[in-house]
C-alpha cells in the first residue's frame, strides 16, 4: 500500500462525495420560516470567558486531553461528510443487495483472518488465556468452519477476543497521549494511532503471504479488493451514524466514550 | 477492530440512557434486530392470556429501565420488520448557522400501507427525534393496526430548532404547536401524492402528548385534518411544573452527599465494570437488562440520573437556540462559532442553567419581544393542559393513557387528568414515565383505543 495509492483512493472518494452531495434534497417554499435576524439579545449573559473556560473544561465530566481539537474537529466533520455521502450509502446498498447469510460469511472470514494479529497481540501481552482461546478459535474455524466461513468456535463457547496493538502498548504501560481523530478511520489517540499503523503493517504482510500461498499473481488488485471488502463489512456492521446522538455536543460525548472504552479494553 | 467502536458507542448509549427519561437513547439498529429475532419465538396463538404484570413497581426504575425484552409486546412479524423510510426537506432561503451544517434539513419518517388507510402522526417526547426507539415502536404498533404511521421529532430537539422552528426558540407551546401544524400540512401534501389517506389521527408521548392535544385544538380553527382520534401518552399537565421537578432532582444530593454529576460517574463506572467482567459480544437491550439487574441504586440516584438526562437535553436546546438567534446568552452575541471550535465550555455553561432561569432570562424576554405585554403568568398559562380544559372535556375523540406513578405528575395533576378525561382516561398502576410504553398490556390498550370505532 503505497502513499500514492492511498492518495488516489482519497481523491476518488472525494469526487464521489462531491457528486453525491449535490443531489437528493427537496426544497420547500415557506415564507416566514427563513429565520431572519431579529436583533433579540438576552438581557442576561451566562457566557464564560476564554480563561475561565479552560479551567471549567478540565473539571468537566467529559474532559479529555485534546490539544489538537481544532484539527480533530475538522477531520471529524470531513469523516461525517464522507460517511454520509459514500460509506453509508455503500454499506446500505451492500445490505440490500447481498443476503444476510452471505454477509455473515464474509464477516466470519474477515474475523478469522483477524485472529492472527489478535493471536500475535495476545502473545505480546503475555496473556496465556487469550492466546489459548484465540488459537483454538483460529484452528476450529479454519478447519471445521471451512476456512472461517462459519463461526463454529463461538457456538462451542469460545468467544472472540479482540486484541489490537494499541491495547498491547497500553498493557505495557504506554499512556493514551493526545486524543486524535484519524481521517476516515475515526476516533483514536496517539498510542492507538501507532497501534493501528502496526496492525495495518501486520495485516498487509499477512495478506501478502496468503496471496502468495494462494498463487495470486496480481497482488495490487487483490490488496485493493481486500481493503474495500473489509471497509464495507466494517461499516455495514456498525450501527453508528454521524450526528444522530440528539446533541450538538456529539464530538465531546464520543471523545469521552472512546477514551473510557479503550481504558476498559486495555485493562480487560 | 470494530469492537472498540462498539464499546464506545455502547458507552455513548449509556450516557444518553441516563437521559432515557424524557429523551430516548439513540436507536441502535440492534434494537430492531433484537425485536425481530424475539418475534421469531412469538407464536400466532388465537386466545391471548393476560400478560404478566409489568416488572418494576418502583416509578424511577420503571422510568430509567423501561420494559425488559421478555415483557414487551410482540409485534407481528410484518410490522416488526417494516422499516420506516426517512424523508426530508429544507426550507428555501433559511438562515442556518455554519456550525449546524449537518442538520439543515427537517427530517421525518413514514411507514405507509399499500392501500388506502388512516394516517397517524406520532410526536416524540422532549429532546427526542423522529426515529427514536419509542417513536419507532409506536409507528410499527399502529402500522400493525392498519395505519400509515408518521414519526415526528420534538420541536425541542436541536435539529428542529435549526431546520424548522419559525422563531428558533422552543419550550413555548404556542410556537412549538404552530411549527408542528405547519410541518403536518407539508407532510400531508407530500404523503397524499403517493398514498390514499382516509382520515387523520395524532398521538404523542410525554411532551409530544401535550403537543398533540394543542394541535387538535388548533385544528378546530382551520379544520384541515379534523383529527379522528387524538392520543396523549404519558403527557405532562404542565410543562413548567414538570421541568421544575427535574431541576430539583439535579440540584438535590443523596443521603451521603453525592451530587448528580457523581451519580452519573458512578453509573458509567458501573457499566464499564459490568462490561469488563462480562463477556459482552453484542450490545443489545438484553445486555442492558442484565446490566440493570446488577445495579444497586437508590431512588435518589435514579432521580439524579433522570434529572441530569433532562438537563442535558435542555442544554442542547438552549445552546442551539442561542446560536440560531445570536442572542448572546451563552455565546457572546458578536461571536460566530466556527465548525472547528471546541464546544465543551458552552456545554458546561448551558448545563448549569435551570429551566426556570431559561424561562426568565431567555424564553420570556424573547416572547415579550414578539408580543409585548406577555407576562410570566400568561406565558406559563399557555403551556399547560389546563388551558384546554373546555376543549378536552367536550371532545369525545381525545384520549389519555398513562401511569398512576408517573413521576412528572403530581397527585393533583393525576386527579385532574382523570377528572377531565373521565371514561377516556386509562391509567396503569405502575410504569413510571413512559417506562411501560412497550409493555404488552400497555401496547394492547393503545391498540384498543386507536381501533375503537366512532371517535367523532
Amino acid at each position: 500500500m503505497s502513499i500514492r495509492r492511498i492518495s488516489l483512493h482519497l481523491a476518488a472518494l472525494l469526487v464521489l462525495a462531491a457528486l453525491l452531495c449535490a443531489c437528493g434534497v427537496t426544497k420547500r417554499q415557506a415564507p416566514g420560516y427563513t429565520l431572519p435576524e431579529t436583533g433579540f439579545r438576552a438581557p442576561v449573559s451566562r457566557a464564560v470567558d476564554a480563561e475561565a473556560a479552560r479551567r471549567v473544561d478540565e473539571q468537566s465530566m467529559l474532559y479529555v486531553y485534546d490539544p489538537l481539537e481544532r484539527l480533530n474537529r475538522r477531520t471529524y466533520n470531513f469523516n461525517a461528510m464522507v460517511d454520509r455521502a459514500v460509506l453509508v450509502p455503500v454499506a446500505v446498498g451492500y445490505q440490500r443487495a447481498v443476503p444476510q447469510t452471505v454477509r455473515t460469511g464474509v464477516s466470519n472470514v474477515i474475523s478469522n483472518l483477524n485472529e492472527v494479529p489478535c493471536l500475535a497481540n495476545s502473545a505480546l501481552q503475555a496473556n496465556q488465556n487469550k492466546v489459548n482461546v484465540t488459537l483454538i478459535r483460529l484452528v476450529t474455524n479454519s478447519v471445521l468452519g471451512v476456512g472461517g466461513l462459519f463461526d463454529v468456535a463461538t457456538k462451542m463457547g469460545f468467544e472472540r477476543e479482540d486484541e489490537d496493538f494499541g491495547q498491547t502498548l497500553g498493557v505495557w504501560g504506554a499512556p493514551n497521549g493526545a486524543y486524535v481523530v484519524l481521517p476516515l478511520y475515526g476516533p483514536s489517540n496517539a498510542r492507538d494511532t501507532v497501534g493501528t499503523a502496526g496492525d495495518m503493517v501486520f495485516s498487509y504482510y499477512q495478506m501478502e503471504y496468503l496471496f502468495d500461498a494462494a498463487g495470486v499473481s496480481d497482488h495490487a488488485l487483490a490488496g485493493d479488493i481486500n481493503t474495500v471488502v473489509r471497509a464495507v463489512d466494517t461499516r455495514a456492521n456498525m450501527p453508528f451514524r454521524y450526528y444522530t446522538t440528539d446533541t450538538p455536543f456529539e464530538y465531546d460525548v464520543l471523545r469521552f466514550a472512546y477514551t473510557k472504552a479503550r481504558a476498559v479494553q486495555v485493562q480487560q | 477492530m470494530p469492537r472498540r467502536f462498539r464499546l464506545a458507542a455502547a458507552l455513548a448509549l449509556t450516557l444518553c440512557l441516563a437521559s432515557a427519561a424524557l429523551a430516548d437513547a439513540p436507536n441502535p439498529a440492534d434494537e430492531a434486530a433484537a425485536l425481530a429475532a424475539y418475534n421469531a419465538y412469538g407464536g400466532t396463538g388465537a386466545a391471548k392470556p393476560a400478560p404478566p404484570p409489568y416488572p418494576f413497581a418502583n416509578r424511577y426504575k420503571a422510568t430509567v429501565y423501561g420494559t425488559p425484552p421478555e415483557y414487551r409486546y410482540k409485534l407481528p412479524d410484518a410490522a416488526a420488520q417494516a422499516m420506516p423510510e426517512t424523508r426530508s426537506f429544507t426550507i428555501e432561503g433559511r438562515r442556518v448557522p455554519e456550525l449546524f451544517w449537518y442538520c439543515d434539513a427537517v427530517e421525518y419518517s413514514v411507514l405507509l400501507q399499500k392501500r388506502e388507510a388512516p394516517l397517524i402522526f406520532i410526536i416524540a417526547g422532549t429532546g427526542a427525534r423522529y426515529n427514536s426507539s419509542k417513536v419507532r415502536f409506536l409507528q410499527q404498533l399502529f402500522y400493525s393496526a392498519g395505519f400509515h404511521a408518521v414519526g415526528i421529532s420534538s420541536p425541542t430537539h436541536y435539529n428542529s430548532l435549526v431546520s424548522l422552528s419559525k422563531h428558533g426558540v422552543s419550550g413555548y407551546v404556542p410556537y412549538d404547536v404552530e411549527d408542528l401544524y405547519a410541518l403536518f400540512r407539508w407532510i400531508k401534501e407530500d404523503v397524499e401524492k403517493t398514498a390514499k389517506v382516509s382520515r387523520y389521527c395524532v398521538a404523542g408521548y410525554s411532551l409530544g402528548g401535550l403537543h398533540a392535544a394543542f394541535l387538535a385544538s388548533r385544528d378546530e380553527k382551520d379544520k384541515i385534518f379534523n383529527f379522528d382520534k387524538v392520543l396523549l401518552i404519558n403527557p405532562p399537565v404542565d410543562l413548567y411544573n414538570s421541568a421544575l421537578v427535574f431541576d430539583s432532582w439535579v440540584e438535590g444530593k443523596t443521603g451521603d452527599g453525592r451530587t448528580a454529576g457523581q451519580a452519573v460517574n458512578k453509573f458509567t463506572e458501573d457499566f464499564t465494570d459490568f462490561y469488563r467482567t462480562n463477556h459482552v459480544g453484542r450490545l443489545d437491550s438484553g445486555v442492558l437488562y442484565r446490566f440493570f439487574k446488577t445495579l444497586d441504586v437508590s431512588d435518589e440516584e435514579l432521580r439524579q440520573l433522570i434529572g441530569v438526562g433532562f438537563r442535558v437535553t435542555a442544554s442542547s436546546m438552549i445552546f442551539t437556540s442561542d446560536v440560531c438567534l445570536r442572542a448572546g446568552y451563552i455565546v457572546p452575541a458578536d461571536k460566530t462559532i466556527q465548525t472547528s471550535e471546541p464546544l465543551l465550555p458552552y456545554f458546561t455553561a448551558a448545563s448549569r442553567i435551570s429551566f426556570e432561569q431559561y424561562v426568565d432570562e431567555f424564553l420570556l424576554p424573547y416572547v415579550r419581544s414578539q408580543s409585548p405585554g406577555t407576562t410570566k403568568e400568561t406565558l406559563l398559562a399557555a403551556c399547560t393542559l389546563r388551558g384546554l380544559d373546555g376543549f378536552l372535556r367536550a371532545s369525545g375523540n381525545v384520549y389519555v393513557i398513562g401511569n398512576e406513578d408517573d413521576p412528572i405528575l403530581s397527585v393533583a395533576e393525576l386527579a385532574y387528568l382523570k377528572d377531565v378525561f373521565g371514561g377516556r382516561a386509562a391509567f396503569f398502576k405502575h410504569g413510571g414515565h413512559c417506562g411501560n410504553l412497550q409493555y404488552e398490556g400497555f401496547a394492547q390498550k393503545l391498540l384498543e383505543i386507536i381501533q375503537q370505532r366512532g371517535g367523532q
